[in-house]
């Protein structure tokens, strides 16, 4: 069955992006985009030796203080948070150490983040982490892991403190799977997406967790995939809106609260 | 029949000398905003028309942030609009950079090969510039350039080593780690004119052979006839299963045979004298219309064929 989730999504930006050109220019504008609720931001950038990953969040009309988050002697990319029912967020992302391409997590509870964890029993190579965290605290994050062949999608979820073992989405193919995000709808469904070569071409495809393993993929609405859309897709928050202590607005991701 | 078919091949070899003008090639180039020319007054392609001149026009169609996924996308489109004979592939520093595997890139590089071929043009590949700009990915970089090379092993397909031209000194040939400034982008389209054939015997360089007995007879891979030999490789025999199989089956046992004329001078003049009517018929192939073909021969075959019956009458009357 097709998920209608893009609409949603796809209104809320033009909404924002509305805004941002009514306002472009103007002091108020990062302030003023639509985006008056909570809201956090994640970015990768280098301090000069390595590149981190920065959090900050959006509250009562301005962004707080950057915070780096990683330290050790890997690089990090592509961040991707959300935060649980209680506050606590969950903060993923691609980290090219000594251990190779690995999923990283980190959590912030009560003002104070938590030391990265890699992912259990990952595939080979690893990367373009996406997190959701479901209303039961449920950490769902999905990614493309390489075994070795093709990419595929890969998820693990994060239950009372341990991690699920990452399995692949979907079926086994001889085909590249790319470009995984994944959602709550609003009827509370938790839905992957991602482009995948399927006869002749890239689709984009979706499958839906089913309590305890993902359904068949389908054929998302629009079908031609179109990688590049999809990961500007991943952000809410237009570049041009970014406070200026984000330098490289390359790779940010940013996540609004309560909608 | 016999004079005929003698004709017949005559005509191939006399046809690239009075054969219509032919059209400027049209080379494409797709990729990301290295193509595009992110930060650059002159992007490789600008630079690559300086150095063909009239002999070919160049038509950028890089875009900024362009993965393989979305090149491979756009590139029928592009293939029905601009028509090339050339399509220049610089693509996969983003895949890189967003966690999509080199085996990704390889897939969707062979699927652009495939549909570059389909529409009977030269697909040629370059490897990935560095990008020190992302150190963690910097590293993985000759993961990703080496599948290239697979690649264009396995498809017979030349690959340009921008990498190794640029790497040298890339921290002069860069603007911001990642995208090459302007000499750096004129290095990239010196690599692509040097295996074009537009490029004249002593520019040095030359890349993508394959025709191993053709160079060995004429001495260099850079000479005119090996080029077209290997466009015919290319634009006609590849395209095909069985010209596929052919040219696998011709690089297994030729390079040995290559080695054996290439030291003897004798052969050397003998296979060179044995490929031209080979030559004749690639360019013919290669230049002429079908139905230029078709008529052409068969026309000239039938006036050597009627000049050849006509000398006997004048030498015997009785």
């Amino acid at each position: 069955m097709t998920q209608k989730t893009i609409p949603w999504r796809t209104l809320l930006r033009l909404l924002a992006l509305a805004c941002c050109v009514l306002l472009q220019g103007h002091p108020a504008a990062a302030a003023a985009t639509g985006f008056q609720g909570p809201r956090d931001m994640v970015w990768s950038a280098s301090d000069g030796h390595n590149q981190r990953i920065y959090f900050s969040t959006f509250l009562n009309g301005s962004w707080s203080a950057p915070v780096r988050v990683t330290g050790d002697n890997g690089d990090h990319y592509l961040p991707c948070i959300d935060r649980a029912a209680d506050g606590t967020r969950h903060l993923v992302w691609a980290g090219y150490d000594e251990y190779g391409q690995t999923i990283q997590h980190a959590t912030l509870a009560n003002g104070k983040w938590s030391a990265a964890e890699r992912l259990p029993a990952l595939p080979a190579t690893s990367s373009a982490p996406f997190v959701t965290v479901d209303d039961r605290g449920r950490v769902f994050v999905v990614f493309i892991g390489n075994d070795g062949e093709d990419d595929d999608i890969y998820w693990s979820r994060l239950e009372n403190g341990t991690w699920s073992e990452s399995r692949r989405v979907h079926a086994d193919n001889d085909t590249p799977d790319i470009n995984p995000y994944v959602e709550i709808t609003d009827t509370n469904t938790v839905v992957v997406t991602w482009q995948g070569y399927r006869g002749d071409r890239y689709l984009t495809l979706q499958s839906v967790w089913g309590g305890d393993r993902w359904q068949p993929e389908t054929v998302a609405d629009g079908a031609d995939g179109q990688a590049e859309d999809e990961r500007e897709a991943r952000s809410e928050t237009p570049a041009e809106s970014l406070p200026d202590f984000v330098t490289d607005k390359r790779q940010v991701f940013t996540r609004i609260h309560g909608q | 029949m016999k004079r005929f078919l003698l004709s017949v091949l005559c005509s191939c070899l006399l046809l690239p000398l009075c054969g219509p003008a032919v059209a400027a090639d049209v080379i494409m180039c797709v990729g990301d905003s290295i193509t595009a020319g992110y930060g650059v007054t002159a992007p490789y392609p600008s630079q690559l028309q300086s150095m063909v001149g009239g002999k070919a026009t160049v038509v950028n169609k890089g875009l900024n942030g362009e993965m393989t996924t979305g090149g491979l996308s756009r590139l029928n489109g592009y293939m029905l609009e601009v028509k090339p004979q050339y399509v220049l592939i610089l693509e996969g520093a983003n895949d890189a950079i967003f966690g999509v595997a080199f085996s990704t890139v390889k897939f969707n590089l062979a699927k652009m090969i495939d549909t570059v071929r389909f529409y009977k043009a030269t697909p040629i590949l370059s490897t990935l510039p560095p990008n020190t700009r992302d150190p963690g990915i910097n590293a993985y970089i000759p993961g990703y350039n080496k599948a290239i090379f697979d690649l264009g092993a396995s498809m017979g397909v030349t690959v340009v080593d921008s990498y190794s031209a640029l790497a040298t000194n890339w921290a002069g040939l860069t603007s911001d780690g990642l995208h090459p400034n302007d000499e750096g982008a004129r290095l990239i389209a010196d690599g692509f004119y040097r295996v074009l054939p537009y490029a004249s015997s002593g520019d040095g360089g030359g890349g993508g052979g394959g025709c191993f007995i053709a160079t060995a007879a004429f001495g260099s891979q850079l000479e005119p006839q090996v080029q077209l030999l290997r466009q015919f490789r290319d634009r006609i025999l590849l395209p095909h299963s069985l010209g596929q199989r052919f040219v696998e089956l011709y690089y297994t046992w030729s390079p040995p045979v290559a080695e054996h004329i290439a030291r003897h001078g004798w052969l050397r003049g003998l296979v060179r004298l044995c490929l031209y009517p080979l030559i004749g018929l690639a360019w013919c192939l290669l230049h002429l219309h079908p139905a230029v073909l078709i008529g052409g021969t068969l026309g000239l075959g039938l006036l050597l064929t009627l000049l050849g019956r006509r000398r006997p009458l004048v030498a015997h009357p009785s």
